[in-house]
Parts: C-alpha cells; structure tokens; sequence
C-alpha cells in the first residue's frame, strides 16, 4: 500500500514542521512565488520531495492540529483547577473540561465566559458546603452544651452546697451568681 | 455525497479524531474540522451518518455524556488509530 506523502510532513519534528508553516506564509515577491509553492521549492532544496496537494492537505492538518493542541491543554488546565476542589467530582471535571474543550476548539467566543461561570459555581458550592460545615459545628456545640448541662444537674443535686443555693432566697440571678462561684470556684 | 467523497469524509473524521485523545468531538466539532480540512458543506445529518458507521466498524466509541447525552461525542479507539497508521482503506 502506497503511503501517502503527507504523512512524510506530519512525521517531521515539531520545529521542522513550524519551519514548512513560517514558509507558506512568505508573501508572494519578486524573488519568491510565495505561500505553497515556495514552501514546496525550499522543501525541494532540501531534498524532500512533495505535491502541493500534500503539502496544502499538510498545512491544514497543522492547523487544526494546532487548535485542538491550545483547546485541549485549555481544558485540563480547568480541569485541573477544579479538581482542587474536593467538592468536584472527577467526573463532574471531566464533563466541564469537555465542554470547555469544545467551546475552545469551536474558538465559540463565550469560553472565557463559560470559565467564569463555572469558576462562580464551585465558589458558591464551597461557600455553601462551609456554611453547612459552620451549622454542623454549631449543632455539635449545641449539643455538647445540653450533654454538659445534664451531667452537671445530675453531679450538682447530690451536691449538698448546691441544694441549698437552689432551694434558698434571692433571686435567679443571685442563685446562678452563688452557684457559680460555689462550684467553680476561681474559674467563675 | 458520491461513494468517492463519502470515503473521503470517513477518513478526513477519523483523521480529525486522531487529533483529540484526551477529550471527546462533537458533530459540531467535526463539522469544522472537515471544513479546515477542505472539505464543507457536509449536513449534520451525513455527518452524524458517518460517525455511526465508523462505530459500527469499531474505529471510534461514543462518549456517554450526562449532561446533554444529545449532543453526542466520539472519541477514536486504538483500532481507527492503527488503521490511520497503517493506512488502512474504507
């Protein structure tokens, strides 16, 4: 099977490849033919022998090569960034990533907008995800508070010293107020 | 489309995949690549008909999405990627 000779082009290094790119785009000039032909006669020069077919076929397979290359490493960048995240799923990354990709590889003029956005969103879910956490916090003080108090009422009544002072005159404030000092001491 | 240039579009979308193994291409996508690849004015529709057919064969998969599972996308497997390397025929 004969192989097609654009593949010769697309084997190249990178930095060949880039050279056959700078040469289609010389302009037209007294001296040189300019564009495919002229890159085809220095390509010629330097004994690789091409149609310009193969090289016109190479020259736009370059280019989207090229696109998809910048959408690509655009996406897992994002990706990437969201995965900081523990509150982005792989999966739920991945989907942003392709869809980033897309918009880039289309050069849709909203990519930047559809980053934004996203970047907004996972904001607001760890913006969320703490007030969850804080209410979580909260919740467990809460009822770390009622345990307490229940275990001191429980220690407290058999407490002789307290009895009195529950049982006694004054007012709740003045009880709370002997209690305190009663039980705690200098801690009060 | 004559079978010549059905051929054509076959390959030129295998080609077009061969250029994205991380992320998975739309119709949309292909569409454009075909268009930079020299060849537009491809229908959706055709296009659409050709990914299939290249599933079919097994030399793309098709991306499940769960967010809009409508807009459908494929990705070449390692089949279409040895039948580009080797130049396989349609």
């Amino acid at each position: 099977m004969k192989a097609r000779s654009d593949s010769k082009l697309k084997n190249l290094p990178e930095e060949r490849q880039e050279q056959i790119i700078a040469w289609t785009r010389e302009p037209k000039s007294e001296t040189t033919p300019g564009g495919l032909q002229h890159a085809r006669e220095q390509l010629a020069a330097d004994g690789v022998k091409v149609s310009l077919r193969a090289l016109s076929e190479f020259v736009s397979w370059w280019r989207l090569e090229e696109r998809f290359s910048s959408a690509s490493e655009r996406a897992q960048q994002f990706e990437a960034r969201l995965l900081q995240n523990p509150d982005f799923s792989p999966e739920r990354a991945r989907e942003a990533g392709q869809a980033l990709f897309t918009m880039e590889a289309m050069e849709a003029g909203d990519a930047q907008t559809f980053v934004s956005l996203e970047s907004l969103a996972l904001a607001q879910r760890s913006a969320k995800t703490k007030f969850e956490l804080e209410r979580e916090k909260l919740d467990v003080s809460k009822k770390r508070l009622q345990l307490v108090t229940c275990e001191k009422f429980l220690e407290w009544f058999k407490d002789e010293r307290a009895r009195q002072i529950a049982d006694g005159s004054g007012t709740n404030a003045q009880k709370i107020e002997a209690l305190g000092q009663a039980m705690f001491g200098e801690d009060w | 489309m004559t079978s010549d240039k059905r051929e054509l579009v076959r390959l030129a979308l295998l080609q077009v995949a061969e250029l994205s193994p991380v992320y998975a291409v739309t119709v949309q996508v292909f569409q454009m690549g075909l268009s930079m690849r020299g060849i537009a004015g491809i229908e959706r529709d055709d296009v659409l008909a050709e990914l299939t057919y290249l599933a079919d064969k097994g030399l793309l998969e098709s991306k499940s999405k769960m967010v809009s599972p409508e807009n459908r996308a494929w990705r070449i497997t390692a089949a279409g990627r040895d039948f580009l390397a080797t130049g396989g025929q349609l």
